[in-house]
């Protein structure tokens, strides 16, 4: 029967090349050679600069930047989160329906587009009816910046002043309750022709993150602090090599504001998630998050190295 | 038919292994009654129960496993789950690191974890639970979500060599966030116990209805490091980090800050206070386990049975020395050593000063009632994120002088342990570590703790 690696194959069309010549994926996914680099690049973070902290240009591969959506625009954008159903667990949201009503509430700079879509073809969290049996689309959540709408069930819907639900109750399990649960939320891809490079050569000072490492954010979706893979400093509009000890910290609203660029289509991808926890008793959730890679201007970095003897 | 009785749980297992026709089998037959009542926005949301008996089985051919598991129990349907974990066996790759199945063990004492009045709850009993923690909020404008969840359940697991262990436990677990209406404050309580007659719903979630109203309006302090009173949940959180470390195998193999420069492991070493003394007991009284442990005999591949192994009452740190050190029976037999499996829960010696002593105490701190999303860092220096959440107070000159901010935190439990100023009265709280169960954990005064940025959530 051999180990189960051996079956699975990649496509060479797949593969794409990011900054710092990092073999990247869309679609299929080579592992043989990823772990092969993976080692070189374990090898050259031992030996890597620790990160000085401060204030930084970040350029953001969707490897990592799925993460980041999930927790700061995903989440928040639960309707029942925002309504206090899961105040006493996974908490309630910043983005409360005074700023929806508002029709101004600036989530993020004029280029950041989100849309929910419960059918993305590749995605996890693809389905073509809900457990209440409503047939799942794609709409808009935040539309040049603006919160235009939330993620909703049946019981919810009337709040927004929609006809119907978007198709967002899941259950994990036959014991389980179905309740509100996310659905694949997306950065939609920057509209001029543009490519990682282009991003990467207008940073002064920057660091290029790709693979998603620690993250953390408060119960409001207020404050957060992301981790990564591999760290590439960028100087004057060039990588110069690999740093270590980084995380970023911010406000997600902050965050979003200073998106300045996102690549185009070409560059779009996406990561997910299996067991995204929500409720009590918990459930887990399957879903995804794309995203081309995008430019997010002076963000607080912090170095996270520590010594204990 | 959640709970079966040892007798039946026994009949089910022999039919099993009687079954088998492979080099051997191991086994697990568990099964629980559970029910639970949530509710938010001072109603209650959902409740229910589930009731749900599964069995597990394992076959072995030389070094070769395969597995599958059955909810029914008629004989065609044993039959039917053992063939299809011997198929799979056959079908599997060889296991380097598989390991034989246990003989038959000596196990102590029955521990009490298995209540009467907890496994009677019924949904009256709940429903009154929850009222008796949302009226008092409403009366006071403030908002509760809470959650109460209980649990009756048995485990057992037999292999082809005579080995049969059996247990039975019940739990009960209470959460309950009270928010202001003008949401500016917010408290948090917590009880877990698996004798349902200690809880008092209406007592604790005062508690947190307080907290809620202390925290209103709360003022923003500069992120540093602070002198802070970390009540038993949040101390938990971070403690509990710790035991992932535990593990012999990562520490012998470099991947853990159990792991020595140069090789080796940091076990006989100090590596924190020498006040801290932690230790595992199946028959604690506050805090009973089951006196066996669950499946992992094997190596990193899991194969050859390891369910069944006897726990005893072991330090884990003494006098600040790390004492032992968690073996799987693979990793064992490579270093010559005795096994020792995952304890079932943590006790942390405390004092008998109660978290308003240690107020009195502080001249200038930051009292925490709980932590949130925490996520490690560095899993080299065991350095941790994560928030401040549900009431966060200033102390100053031995009083509580103003809810603040919540902050982010980065920290290490390690630092932590080694910056201890005064262990505090130790509570039961839920999980905590390795090996699930419940632990007993003190409040504590920790001087330098890094807080690192403000979070505007309430």
């Amino acid at each position: 029967m051999g180990m189960g690696y051996e079956y699975i194959n990649h496509r060479p069309q797949n593969k794409i090349v990011g900054g710092g010549g990092v073999n990247l994926y869309k679609g299929r996914y080579d592992m043989l050679e990823d772990a092969k680099a993976g080692g070189a690049q374990a090898g050259e973070k031992l030996k890597a600069k620790t990160v000085e902290p401060g204030k930084y240009d970040l350029i953001l591969d969707p490897s990592h930047l799925w993460l980041t959506i999930h927790e700061s625009v995903g989440h928040p954008t639960e309707l029942d989160r925002v309504l206090g159903y899961e105040a006493n667990f996974a908490g309630t949201s910043f983005l409360t329906l005074d700023k929806w009503e508002s029709k101004k509430f600036k989530f993020g700079s004029d280029i950041v587009n989100f849309v929910g879509d419960k059918t993305q073809v590749g995605s996890l969290g693809a389905v073509g009816y809900d457990d209440e049996g409503v047939g799942c689309g794609q709409w808009d959540i935040i539309k040049n910046g603006v919160l235009v709408n939330y993620q909703t069930i049946r019981d919810q819907a009337h709040i927004l002043g929609l006809k119907a639900s978007q198709g967002c109750c899941y259950a994990d399990n036959w014991s389980s309750v179905q309740f509100q649960r996310m659905p694949n939320v997306s950065l939609q891809p920057g509209k001029e022709k543009k490519s990682v490079d282009d991003l990467i050569k207008g940073v002064e000072k920057g660091i290029y993150i790709i693979g998603d490492g620690s993250f953390s954010i408060d119960q409001q979706r207020y404050n957060f602090q992301f981790g990564g893979q591999l760290f590439y400093e960028i100087k004057n509009g060039k990588i110069v090599g690999m740093l270590r000890d980084v995380a970023y910290q911010a406000n997600s609203q902050e965050f979003w504001n200073s998106c300045v660029g996102i690549a185009d289509a070409s560059d779009y991808r996406l990561g997910g998630a299996f067991g995204d926890g929500k409720g009590q008793p918990p459930q887990s959730n399957s879903v995804s998050h794309g995203s081309s890679t995008a430019r997010f201007n002076g963000v607080n970095v912090i170095n996270t190295a520590r010594n204990i003897g | 038919m959640a709970i079966l009785s040892k007798d039946d749980a026994k009949k089910i297992l022999e039919k099993v292994v009687g079954f088998s026709k492979a080099d051997g089998i191991e086994a697990n037959l568990s099964g629980t009654d559970g029910g639970n009542i949530r509710y938010a926005r001072n109603s209650v949301s959902t409740a229910g129960e589930n009731s749900d008996v599964s069995l597990s089985v394992q076959t072995f051919f030389g070094k070769k496993s395969g597995g599958a598991s059955i909810n029914e129990f008629d004989d065609a349907s044993l039959e039917k789950v053992v063939r299809r974990a011997e198929e799979l066996a056959q079908l599997a790759p060889e296991n380097p690191e598989f390991m034989g199945l246990l003989d038959p063990q000596t196990y102590g004492a029955e521990p009490k974890t298995f209540i009467d009045s907890t496994a009677k709850i019924t949904p009256d009993y709940r429903a009154q639970a929850a009222a008796n923690s949302i009226e008092p909020a409403s009366k006071k404008d403030v908002t509760a979500a809470g959650f109460l969840e209980d649990s009756r359940g048995f485990s057992s697991v037999m292999n082809s060599k005579g080995m049969f262990a059996y247990n039975q436990s019940t739990s009960v677990d209470f959460t309950v966030t009270m928010r202001t209406n003008d949401g500016t404050g917010s408290g948090w309580v917590a009880r877990n116990f698996n004798d349902v007659s200690k809880l008092n719903t209406a007592e604790a979630s005062q508690i947190a209805i307080e907290k809620a109203l202390q925290s209103r309006n709360a003022k923003a302090i500069e992120p540093g490091k602070y002198t802070v009173i970390l009540e038993p949940n949040a101390a938990s959180d971070l403690i509990g980090l710790m035991f992932q470390g535990f593990n012999a195998r990562t520490a012998d193999e470099g991947r853990s800050y159990m792991s020595k420069k140069g090789g080796g492991t940091k076990l006989g070493e100090k590596i924190v206070d020498e006040r801290v003394h932690i230790y595992t007991d199946p028959w604690n009284e506050e805090v009973p386990i089951g006196n066996w442990a669950g499946g992992g005999g094997g190596g990193r591949f899991g194969g050859g049975g390891g369910g069944g192994q006897p726990r005893k009452k072991m330090d884990l740190i003494k006098d600040g020395v790390v004492s032992n050190l968690i073996y799987d029976r693979y990793w064992a037999s490579q270093k010559n050593v005795e096994s020792v499996p995952n304890p079932g829960n943590r006790i942390m010696v405390g004092g008998t000063a109660s978290i308003e002593d240690m107020i009195k105490d502080t001249k200038k701190g930051v009292l925490v009632t709980r932590f949130w999303y925490i996520r490690a860092v560095d899993p080299q220096t065991l350095l941790y994120t994560g928030l401040t959440r549900d009431g966060t107070f200033y102390i100053e000159n031995g009083k509580i002088k103003h809810p603040v901010k919540n902050f982010r935190f980065n920290e290490s439990p390690l630092i932590m342990l080694n910056n201890l100023e005064t262990l505090g009265k130790p509570m039961r709280v839920d999980g905590g570590g390795f090996g699930g169960g419940a632990s007993l954990i003190p409040t504590m005064k920790i001087r330098d703790f890094t807080f690192s940025s403000l979070s505007d959530a309430v």
